[in-house]
């Protein structure tokens, strides 16, 4: 019988995590207060991250992890908590119903742990996998390409084997933390042939450490939330061992697709956690906002609004709880995965839009956090697989 | 160094609450519960003194079935042991019923300090950590916000207007604790993950007739913020100030 309601476990690492934030992460963020409001502020000329807000990031990621929080979706064998994928929504809406602060750096993103990972070999294992897991390094997760999006069949990065090893070079962009990733996880071609014949097979994964020769951050990608975190990787004859090669050779797209769907599901919590964070906050400013001798609250068309995002919000978190309990039980959840990214990013876009009309002209004003969340809203529709992807992959599994 | 340290489970209101239609308690509905804030604090000093001096703790509380989560939270954060006292009825259980079980649980324990919050968030009646004491034969010092063990002996502080009241007691004694005392750790994964193997000593408790019997609760009516503008720039210091005098904050 499917039974969502959380166990006593997962109520305390939600209650733990939240007083973590509340206690914790908010305070940083308060003292740091000018540098959130503004993307201006926050960042440097070149689009990169004052280093004090790296510094206010990096303390929180590295506090999560002393906590065992931040990598706690991971195996316990590799020093995560173990947490199943049910639990992991529960935690992951609880750090976004905080709004879009600091506590969205408390769990591991693209820039952490994933399990894409579990194909490191013991040594790689140990010095890439655990500091990660404990929050203490960063990663990247560098696939896509000017010309190579979704769709993966056009990457023109190459890896050519030399002896032991392998020489790289092309570039990446839109690369989520590659301005501070401690090592990038990249995927070049290395069987050109076999790359055009199947379009799966022939790629390799491969990590790069920052330092290595030939390999540069190029510039910093700017973008409707500039948040200082995507950026070009760029490769010039840089020479990789292949004790650097994550998993097979050649079998890198398998190696990656271990890891998309949960990435899916991640974005589709938080979705419900932020939705949840933008209804309190409207619901309190229409109690509050008078006009025409009473607060907004009792208009229709705000009441209306306000029912709107409740409805799909509620439907959102039994999807999400549905899909999660899917992957737990072990099976595909592929068109779920689709499903639930999908209806939940726009769930978000559709409520931001609606907090921004409740608010009115504080809506759109800096002060508020409102229209920031709008914006970002608007993003994750993009990432991880577009709006159009995930409805091909839906109407795939319909035999169109 | 043996420390008992006692807890309620009340409700997580957050920014509001209602009542039962018969107005005899907090409505639960869809409602979290927790450790009174000051009773965390009580959690935290628990831990602390046998990191630093070595021993045991032991969390206790007297409710439902239900408040063992509230004792796994204080496990979790790495309070020893843990006794339920059971009783369904808990809420008919009034402060003298409630010391008293607490004290007959207690006794055989052998506790070097027993500390309490100095008031639980629901009922706020101020009263079962020092009915525990009286009935333990034991000292107490309510409200303190400053702790410290030197020996067999302690040293408890109480804030008053302007400075500070000092109490030095035999041990074994019992304290009452507020907020401010100390900052409450966050419980770890690995502790929460450890606190759920940690087996729950359970006492079942026979009903008592209540001494206390509450008649109803009522809510007060919410007050509205009153926004006064006193003036722009330099010019509205003074008017600030006086304002300030006016409040008693200066």
């Amino acid at each position: 019988m499917i039974d969502f309601t959380p166990s006593e476990e997962t109520r305390m690492i939600v209650k733990g995590l939240r007083s973590f934030i509340e206690k914790e992460v908010k305070p940083i963020e308060e003292k740091h207060r000018e540098y959130f409001e503004s993307e201006h502020k926050r960042l440097n000329e070149d689009g990169s991250l004052k280093p004090e807000v790296k510094a206010a990031i990096d303390k929180v990621r590295m506090r999560s992890g002393e906590l065992g929080y931040y990598g706690m979706h991971m195996p316990a064998d590799v020093g995560g908590g173990g947490i199943d994928r049910v639990g992991m929504f529960f935690a992951h809406r609880e750090m976004a119903r905080h709004g879009l602060g600091l506590n969205m750096y408390t769990l591991a993103g693209p820039e952490g742990p994933t399990q894409m990972l579990l194909n490191l070999n013991d040594a790689q294992r140990k010095k890439f996998l655990a500091p990660l897991v404990k929050g203490e390094i960063t990663t990247c997760f560098g696939l896509t390409e000017p010309e190579a999006g979704s769709d993966i069949k056009n990457l023109t990065t190459k890896a050519e084997k030399q002896g032991d090893s392998f020489i790289l070079n092309g570039m990446k962009t839109f690369i989520t933390n590659a301005a501070h990733a401690d090592f990038v996880q990249v995927f070049a071609v290395t069987d050109s042939k076999l790359y055009k014949e199947s379009g799966y097979q022939g790629v390799t994964t491969f990590i790069i450490e920052k330092d290595r020769p030939g390999f540069k951050v190029g510039k910093i990608n700017r973008s409707i939330i500039d948040d200082g975190g995507q950026a070009e990787l760029i490769f010039e004859n840089c020479k990789v061992p292949k004790e650097n090669v994550i998993g097979q050779e050649g079998m890198g797209f398998y190696v990656a697709m271990s890891w998309i769907g949960v990435g899916r599901l991640n974005i589709a919590s938080m979705c419900v956690g932020m939705a949840e964070y933008l209804l309190e906050k409207s619901v309190e400013y229409a109690q509050q906002r008078t006009t025409f001798g009473k607060p907004i609250s009792k208009y229709q068309h705000v009441r209306g609004m306000l029912a709107d995002i409740a409805t799909e919000l509620y439907a959102a978190e039994h999807m999400v709880l549905n899909c999660a309990w899917r992957m737990d039980q072990g099976e595909q959840v592929v068109k779920e995965s689709s499903f639930v990214k999908y209806f939940c990013t726009n769930m978000l876009f559709r409520a931001a839009d609606k907090a921004v009309q409740i608010h009115g002209g504080m809506g759109v004003m800096k002060e508020l956090p409102i229209e920031r969340i709008f914006r970002f809203a608007r993003v994750l529709r993009i990432v991880e697989g577009t709006d159009e992807i995930q409805k091909e992959t839906i109407a795939r599994s319909l035999g169109l | 160094m043996k420390v008992l340290v006692c807890v309620k489970r009340v409700p997580d209101t957050g920014g509001g609450f209602k009542l039962t239609s018969d107005g005899q308690r907090v409505d639960t509905t869809n409602m979290d519960f927790t450790i009174s804030p000051h009773e965390e604090c009580a959690v935290e000093e628990a831990i602390r003194i046998i990191e630093k001096h070595g021993g045991s703790s032991t969390v206790l509380t007297l409710g439902p079935e239900q408040a063992q989560e509230q004792l796994r939270e204080a496990l979790a954060k790495s309070v020893n042991g843990a006794i339920l006292l059971e009783a369904p009825d808990y809420e008919s259980w009034d402060p003298a019923a409630t010391a008293q079980a607490i004290a007959e649980a207690a006794k055989p324990g052998g506790y070097d300090i027993l500390l309490f919050g100095n008031e639980c968030a629901d009922a706020c009646n101020y009263q079962v950590g020092l009915r525990v004491a009286h009935w333990l034969d034991i000292p107490c010092v309510t409200g303190i916000k400053a702790l410290e063990i030197q020996g067999n002996k302690a040293i408890a502080k109480r804030e008053v207007k302007d400075g500070w009241e000092v109490y030095e007691v035999s041990l074994p004694a019992a304290f009452t604790v507020k907020e401010g005392l100390n900052s409450p750790r966050h419980p770890s994964l690995r502790g929460i993950m450890g606190a759920k193997k940690i087996p729950i000593e359970k006492k079942k408790l026979n009903k008592r007739e209540p001494q206390l019997v509450r008649k109803m609760l009522r809510k007060p009516q919410e007050g509205r913020g009153q926004i006064e503008i006193l003036g722009q720039g330099v010019e509205a210091v003074p008017k600030v100030v006086a304002k300030l005098r006016e409040l008693g904050v200066i």
